[in-house]
């Protein structure tokens, strides 16, 4: 009988006294790939040590391992395992890989923070990471733009406070305040420049003419023009950025971002963490992502349960009925998690979930359809609910301002109950 | 008290002698007195700085003690916890999340000798490395819903014959509905295996947060 101990720096086997011990060549990648149940080098070279004894194993994947060699190998009890692992430092010592027992531990220490920063390493490789991150910066580039954008009219509008009211978007604004220096310059060259039609050129001449705001300095205009220039360039990355993600889904999600769209998609995977973690949920958790606070309102005080969180930014809802968009959700978010765990797994693009989810809605549509006219007639039938008469008597009365109140305010020449002791009293 | 420094300047707060001269393991406040470095220790920051303000009686924590750290973050708690141990005291900081994990061995575990980190789930402690002794002290901060039971498993892998555990109650993570008083005192309740020395309202440091000191019969 032997007893085999997997330890940091190898393999040890045990009769009464140890003897012999497998070094791993590679320490940390050899540990790491038994530990997920994958044969190395030492595990050939211990079978063979073994040959038909019968052994017991401290650990469950050493164990798996050698049961597919078809050894008879058996778990140690717990108390076993704890007496192994008390003595660790002597089976270091024992297999001439530490001096004494300072030297065990910091050998120990060594190989914790090398296995823990390969670790860190394998996971900040992950693809859905530099995905997560590229989402969340379209966001706050998405803010930051609206931010500067609005700043840039106020100051502009002090100028030029028409100019508002006729361009709608905050690019195309910036992109004409950035040709410009004074209103009285604009010319129909510089509007289509800046890509407007001939309408709206025609309009902003017209009330650069007429214009009520003030005149500006060409110092003050400098500044207006870096603004200006900024957000045309954060425009640009903004614009790199979704196609970035667009591609990067693509490979990563194909299957989410088929239902979803693309952002939302990404959206959700940052919000959970990672595709593993949006993979591992229920449907119905999925459904109201993003909508934490309103969840725990309704647990606490028993109010209605959000119907939808960041699902609600999908077309399919947004666009929807009020009373059918908690059906809408409910099914997009049942499709997103069997595509999630398809993109998770790895199976490739699969056309059959985007079909059932259109047919599936339009089925909602139409169902919810004929059961609305339905009960609409009932309703007519027996009307429940009568509007009250305005001639009706409201049940409560105001009061009268003469009633006098319940309790009176106490008089102040009214004794107090509890009068004070006087020192010179006598018990 | 044993390594924990009450200071008469900044409000009599606390602090610990600094292991690692002239590193910061966090962005915290540092004192020279004479030759030695002192670091201040935020009760606001840290729930154990939190609990020895409120008086936490005996203090297990002691020099050359060695701890199990379930839940290390980013290492505020374990940096001051190191500097109590000392040099020959060790603590095994186990942690979950591998984005605060980056954090915590660059600035603390890096530095200071006597900590081994452990990047693993803490449910599962037959999966620890590098662990080769039996635990005097167990102290567990981990936002889970299921945190106690999982300190327990840990507790009878790792911990002493009369050893101290030292559990964090987050009541908001274990249930919002309830009164956080009744959510602790159910989660204390579970602790068959221990006899209870102290409960510890954490209040102005910290928002409904208990610490609980318990010894381990087995």
């Amino acid at each position: 009988m032997y007893n085999i101990i997997l330890i940091e720096y190898g393999i040890a086997v045990y009769k009464n006294n140890m003897i012999r011990f497998f070094s791993f060549v590679n320490t940390i990648e050899e540990y790491q790939s038994i530990k997920n149940y994958n044969k190395t080098k030492t595990i050939e070279e211990l079978v063979k040590f073994i040959g038909s004894e019968s052994c017991l194993v401290n650990d469950f994947a050493l164990l798996n391992l050698l049961q597919a060699y078809s050894i008879n190998v058996k778990m140690m009890t717990d108390n076993e395992i704890n007496k192994f692992m008390i003595t660790k430092k002597d089976i270091l010592i024992d297999a001439k890989i530490a001096k004494n027992s300072e030297d065990a531990i910091s050998k120990l220490r060594d190989f914790a923070l090398q296995l823990s920063s390969s670790k860190i390493i394998e996971t900040s490789q992950n693809d859905d990471l530099h995905v997560i991150q590229a989402v969340n910066s379209l966001d706050e580039l998405d803010r930051i733009i609206n931010f500067i954008g609005s700043r840039l009219k106020e100051w502009y509008g002090l100028h030029f406070p028409e100019l508002e009211n006729i361009i709608d978007t905050i690019t195309g604004y910036a992109k004409l305040v950035m040709r410009t220096k004074n209103r009285k310059f604009i010319s129909t060259e510089i509007c289509k420049e800046s890509g407007f039609p001939e309408e709206k050129c025609v309009e902003i001449i017209n009330a650069a003419s007429k214009s009520n705001g003030g005149d500006i300095t060409h110092d003050r205009m400098n500044f207006i023009h870096t603004l200006s220039n900024f957000i045309i360039q954060m425009n640009e990355t903004r614009n790199e950025l979704e196609s970035y993600l667009e591609k990067q889904m693509s490979k990563i999600a194909p299957n989410i971002s088929s239902i979803l769209g693309s952002i939302l998609g990404a959206r959700m995977i940052a919000h959970v963490g990672s595709l593993r973690k949006l993979a591992c949920m229920s449907s119905s958790t999925i459904q109201i992502i993003g909508a934490e606070k309103a969840l725990f309102r309704s647990i606490k005080t028993g109010s209605k349960p959000p119907k939808h969180g960041l699902l609600f930014q999908h077309s399919l809802i947004h666009s929807a009925d009020r009373s059918k968009r908690g059906k809408i959700a409910r099914t997009i978010a049942s499709n997103t998690a069997i595509a999630s765990r398809i993109d998770n797994f790895g199976l490739g693009l699969n056309k059959k979930i985007l079909e059932k989810l259109n047919h599936k809605i339009t089925e909602i549509n139409t169902i919810n359809s004929v059961y609305e006219t339905n009960k609409y007639r009932i309703i007519n039938d027996k009307p429940k609910f009568t509007k009250r008469n305005r001639n009706d008597k409201p049940k409560f009365t105001k009061r009268n301002r003469n009633d006098k109140p319940k309790f009176t305010k106490r008089n102040r020449n009214d004794k107090p109950k509890f009068t004070k002791r006087n020192r010179n009293d006598k018990k | 008290m044993n390594g924990v420094y009450h200071l008469k300047l900044h409000n009599y707060s606390i602090a610990t002698k600094n292991l690692v001269p002239g590193i910061k393991s966090y962005k915290e406040k540092t004192i020279k007195i004479k030759n030695d470095e002192y670091r201040i220790w935020d009760p606001f920051r840290s729930k154990l700085a939190a609990a020895i303000m409120k008086k936490l009686e005996p203090m297990p924590i002691k020099k050359k003690a060695s701890v199990l750290y379930l839940g290390a973050s980013t290492g505020t708690t374990v940096s001051h916890i190191s500097d109590i141990v000392g040099i020959e005291g060790r603590i095994f900081a186990v942690e979950h999340s591998s984005r605060v994990a980056r954090e915590f061995i660059n600035r603390v575990a890096a530095n200071r000798l006597n900590i081994i980190p452990i990047i693993e789930d803490a449910r599962k402690p037959q999966n620890y490395f590098s662990i080769c002794e039996k635990i005097d002290v167990v102290y567990a901060d981990i936002a889970q819903q299921n945190q106690t039971t999982i300190t327990i498993n840990n507790c009878k892998m790792y911990l002493k014959n009369n050893g101290y555990l030292l559990l964090v109650i987050k009541t908001k993570s274990i249930d919002v509905t309830k009164k956080y008083q009744e959510v602790a005192d159910n989660e204390i309740k579970k602790l068959k295996l221990f006899s209870i020395i102290q409960k510890i309202d954490l209040y102005p440091y910290d928002k409904d947060h208990f610490i609980v000191l318990a010894q381990f019969l087995q």
